[in-house]
């Protein structure tokens, strides 16, 4: 059986929002192996973005434990976790969230500026994510003069470029056309298959969905419905 | 390092926003350095004083001038090394507004007694040897085109006489706008109530030691005459003059005071536009693994780099300036206009102290933003 590296135990996440309590996710279990591809569906407000960012360390849970790769993310301080971020997760936005004053190649080289490596290394490692996801001649384009699509793959670029054990996708293709939200999800099957990289992914699509090995439909913060793939 | 290039970069990200901060802060700087610069200049003359040297003058006022025979009476003091008299002509050359200062003094005592004059040896032994003889500093024969040779004629309303004198020579050192003539030459052509008097004595002592002893004893030997004298050190005299600016020293300071702290708001205006636009990409940052105060940092560099290169402008421009034009050529009673050194330094440093006071609040607060509050922002 395949190593663990997300394990969610009870976890519940209440919100309070303008004196209201409205629970995002209600006693959610989940195992991730590596190497997995986990679509989170459902509707908007189910908990799927909110179970995302818990994995990520962006958010705590309110009970229960998120842990991935063995960390048990609550007993580290928003310090430790952001330095986990940088070396174990790898995030990709709907909105690309690309710096719009950096080249395609200092947008990936971004994470990288936090590690210990030097110039040269890094240079490589920008080289390599941008080639794979191809985009090796977009290097020195800004994001404003790249196509939607374009933009994605510099944002997948920038997210596997420090190697990191888990991508976290947030409705990768909930800004493109179809076309290029086929490249997107061709690119993170690409990066799952090949490279063995476990992705947990946020949509709304039932056509990008069936990309992943799993769907998971979450209702009301509750996981309903564990689909594996036929 | 790393960051420098992010850092550059996010400051050309709105180059017209960076371009109006960068000049209202180089444009602040100057001014205030060239307000430091006048406050400089108006307290020169106590900050430049021979300490060995004293001026009395009639102790009820200035206005008053004192018996030329007052100066053979001081030479005898113990302690004093020479006496001149030191007498304000205030002559009017061509017109009013070609103003200077001249004085009617001791010229065999002149060198000894202002020995930051410089002259050639060849220019005393002129001066001295001719009655009508005067000489002028570098600066004065620059405003006005004197040359040796030249004769000049100054007509003074205070006692209502025209001399004429010739220029034998022209000093560098000390105050440079400033005449010097013969006493003897102005106290013959007097009128009768000026006669055999003197406006003020000026005295050197022969050390330090002397200094107070000689001003009680003058003041002691006058004390019960119709003339009584108030002496006190040539910096003393100099600050007497500067107090009768009475505030303007402190509404400078106040003026200095406001253009900083309109300067904080402005950078703290600008900077706070900077920090709320990119508030998202402080989430995406943060998501990526940054830590927040590398974030912060991350604003604080670019507020200090735009100090720098404000201030570097505004002082720099204002120090090379100052050094290549001398405006006091063209302002009245100022001998020099040059900034301090110290004043552009601490300018310098204030500058870059506020520009990282201006964005430390919004530095902080985005900074401390949870990723997903942050990255709601859409400005």
């Amino acid at each position: 059986m395949a190593e663990l590296v997300g394990k969610i135990r009870g976890v519940t996440k209440l919100y309070t929002r303008d004196g209201f309590d409205v629970l995002a996710l209600d006693n959610v279990d989940l195992d991730i192996p590596e190497g997995d591809f986990v679509a989170l569906m459902g509707p908007s407000g189910s908990g799927k973005s909110t179970l995302l960012n818990l994995l990520a360390g962006i958010d705590r849970p309110t009970n229960g434990d998120v842990a991935v790769m063995g960390t048990t993310l609550g007993n580290l301080s928003e310090s430790q976790l952001a330095s986990w971020r940088n070396r174990h997760v790898g995030y990709i936005f709907q909105s690309f969230n690309l710096i719009p004053v950096l080249t395609a190649y200092e947008n990936v080289e971004l994470p990288l500026l936090l590690t210990d490596l030097k110039k040269a290394d890094r240079k490589r490692s920008v080289e390599t994510a941008l080639d794979l996801v191809g985009l090796a001649d977009r290097m020195d384009h800004r994001p404003k003069q790249l196509s939607g699509g374009q933009e994605q793959r510099v944002a997948i670029a920038r997210a596997i470029v420090a190697d990191p054990d888990i991508i976290l996708a947030d409705e990768p293709t909930g800004n493109l056309d179809a076309r290029s939200g086929e490249e997107i999800m061709s690119i993170l099957t690409t990066l799952n298959e090949k490279l063995t990289k476990t992705i947990v992914m946020v949509t709304h699509d039932p056509h990008a969905a069936a990309f992943a090995k799993r769907q998971l439909h979450l209702e009301k913060g509750v996981l309903v419905e564990n689909v594996g793939k036929s | 390092m790393k960051f420098a290039k992010l850092i550059f970069k996010n400051i050309l990200r709105n180059k017209r926003r960076t371009l109006l901060t960068v000049s209202s802060l180089a444009v602040s700087l100057f001014l205030i350095i060239t307000l430091a610069t006048v406050m400089r200049e108006l307290t020169r003359g106590s900050e430049t004083a021979n300490p060995l040297r004293l001026v009395a003058r009639h102790g009820v006022s200035l206005m008053f001038d004192l018996p030329g025979s007052y100066v053979e009476r001081v030479e005898k003091v113990p302690g004093v090394e020479l006496v001149t008299p030191y007498c304000w002509y205030g002559g009017i050359y061509i017109d009013e507004s070609k103003f200077f200062a001249q004085f009617a003094i001791d010229e065999k005592l002149l060198r000894r007694y202002q020995s930051e004059i410089k002259m050639t040896d060849g220019e005393w032994d002129a001066f001295v040897a001719d009655r009508q003889g005067a000489i002028v500093g570098k600066k004065l024969s620059q405003m006005h085109g004197f040359k040796p040779g030249q004769r000049i004629t100054l007509k003074s309303p205070i006692y209502n006489t025209e001399l004429e004198f010739i220029i034998h020579g022209i000093y560098s050192g000390g105050e440079e706008k400033t005449m010097f003539f013969h006493y003897d030459y102005f106290n013959e052509s007097n009128p009768p109530f000026a006669k055999d008097r003197v406006g003020t004595l000026g005295i050197v002592a022969k050390s330090a030691d002397d200094v107070p002893k000689i001003s009680q004893a003058v003041d002691a030997m006058f004390l019960n005459t119709d003339a009584p004298t108030k002496t006190e050190t040539e910096r003393e005299f100099a600050q007497s003059f500067e107090a009768m600016m009475g505030g303007v020293k402190q509404f400078m300071y106040g003026i200095i005071g406001a253009i900083t702290f309109s300067l904080l708001l402005v950078m703290a205006s600008s900077m706070a536009m900077s920090v709320r636009e990119r508030t998202a990409e402080v989430g995406t940052l943060k998501a990526l693994g940054f830590q927040r105060f590398t974030i912060a940092w991350l604003f604080v560099g670019e507020a200090l780099l735009l100090s720098v290169v404000g201030a570097g402008l505004g002082v720099g421009g204002a120090a090379l300036l100052y050094n290549l034009v001398d405006l006091s050529l063209a302002i009245p009673f100022f001998s020099q206009f040059v900034p301090a050194p110290e004043a552009l330094a601490i300018v310098f440093v204030g500058a870059i102290l506020v520009g990282i006071a201006s964005v430390a609040y919004s530095a902080w607060r985005v900074s401390n933003m949870t990723i997903a509050e942050a990255l709601r922002r859409v400005e």
